[in-house]
Order: C-alpha cells, then sequence, then structure tokens
C-alpha cells in the first residue's frame, strides 16, 4: 500500500495538471460549432 | 416537454468543453486528436439531447458519450494511442537520476506509460471528482474494479516517479505545501 505522502503528492499533481488543462482558453472553433448545431433545427 | 431549451444546452455544453478536453486528452494520443474526439461528443450529444434526463449528471453524460466514441473510433483505428514503448525504456534509463524529485513533465510522462483503463479510472476519480460508483457505471466496470484500478494507477505512478519509498518525500528540502487556489 502507498504511503499516504506519495498519495497525496500524487493526488496533488493531477489535479495540478489537470487543472492547468482545464483553464486552457477554448479555441473558436468550439464555440462555433455550438452555435452551428443549436441554429441548425429548432425542433422540438 | 423533457428537451431543454437548444440555448441553454448550448451554454451547458459550452460550460463543460474544458472538461471534456481535458478528458480526451487523457485518451488520445494527441492534443488535435483530442479536440477532434471533443467535437464529434458535441455533436452526438447534441442529436441525443432528447435522450438526457433533465436532472442527471450531464458531466457524465457527455464523458459516457466520449468515451464510447473514442472506444468505437479506436476500434476503427481513427484515434492511434500514445506509443510508448520507446519512451517506456527511456524512462527506465534516467530513473534513477529523478529519485525524490518531481515536475510537470515528470508526472505527464509516467501519466502516459499507464494502461489505458487507469488513465481514465485515474482522471475520473482523482481529476474529475466522480464517485467511484459513478465512474464505475460510466466505465461500465464493477465498483470493486474501479478502485482497485485507482490504486494500481497510484501505485504505478509513485513508481515512475520515485515517490514510493517515503523517505523520498521526508526530506527537509520539500517543503509539503497544501494548495488551496480555491475549492
Amino acid at each position: 500500500m502507498l504511503p499516504p505522502e506519495a498519495q497525496g503528492q500524487i493526488a496533488k499533481q493531477l489535479r495540478q495538471v489537470y487543472g492547468e488543462m482545464l483553464s486552457e482558453p477554448m479555441p473558436d472553433k468550439f464555440a462555433e460549432l455550438l452555435a452551428r448545431l443549436s441554429n441548425s433545427e429548432p425542433k422540438q | 416537454m423533457t428537451t431543454p431549451p437548444p440555448s441553454d444546452m448550448q451554454k451547458e455544453l459550452a460550460v463543460l468543453v474544458p472538461n471534456l478536453r481535458a478528458f480526451a486528452r487523457s485518451l488520445c494520443g494527441t492534443a488535435d486528436q483530442a479536440d477532434d474526439l471533443v467535437q464529434e461528443t458535441l455533436v452526438k450529444a447534441w442529436n441525443s439531447r432528447a435522450q438526457f434526463a433533465p436532472g442527471s449528471n450531464l458531466k457524465a453524460w457527455l464523458f459516457t458519450i466520449l468515451r464510447n466514441t473514442f472506444l468505437s473510433e479506436r476500434r476503427k483505428r481513427k484515434y492511434e494511442v500514445q506509443d510508448v514503448d520507446g519512451e517506456f525504456a527511456q524512462q527506465l534509463s534516467v530513473r534513477g537520476e529523478q529519485l525524490g524529485h518531481m515536475d510537470f513533465l515528470d508526472f505527464q510522462r509516467s501519466f502516459a506509460l499507464l494502461p489505458e483503463e487507469q488513465k481514465e479510472a485515474l482522471v475520473l476519480i482523482g481529476a474529475e471528482g466522480f464517485a467511484y460508483e459513478e465512474a464505475a457505471l460510466m466505465c461500465g466496470c464493477a465498483v470493486g474494479t474501479m478502485k482497485s484500478r485507482v490504486n494500481r494507477a497510484r501505485t504505478k505512478l509513485a513508481a515512475l516517479m520515485g515517490v514510493d519509498d517515503a523517505a523520498d518525500l521526508g526530506g527537509d528540502d520539500l517543503p509539503v505545501r497544501v494548495a488551496r487556489t480555491g475549492t
């Protein structure tokens, strides 16, 4: 079993690396895609 | 009326794009493939939005779509998983110099060496904060399997990063700092 310190270090680094990815600016292509989708069909 | 108005759904999807991109990048070999996968996921989610149960977890639903898309595309060899064989040997040979030393690159290279099912387990539980039960449901496995994947992922990461020995962590030169940059 992994010592708690090691678990803590790994958890911290994972959240840090993942958090950096989360805070990257979203490329325009995603907003454009979502706009295209919602304009494509006003179906209910 | 069960389908949310288009504008609401559009907004909710937009909010989760960063999470989808991050999850996709933990599965795909390259950032470009990951973004293709996210776009495909958004189109599928949009087209089947009537099937989304209002009030249930949208992120879990989207992640499941993304994951299923990834798996089925990979069966068609569209998304190549990262070839880590060469990197793995390299990692083993430099490991000795890196004992007790950790940085982002170190973590990321180590992470890249994990088996796919362990990567996704670690991301879903450790980074996205899903409950084991939710993650198991998303991956179609038993809760116990999910727990053991996370444990094996942590153990392997610790070995690759040289932090599996508690002695490597206790040095005076390594202040234990708890980063609280928001909750």
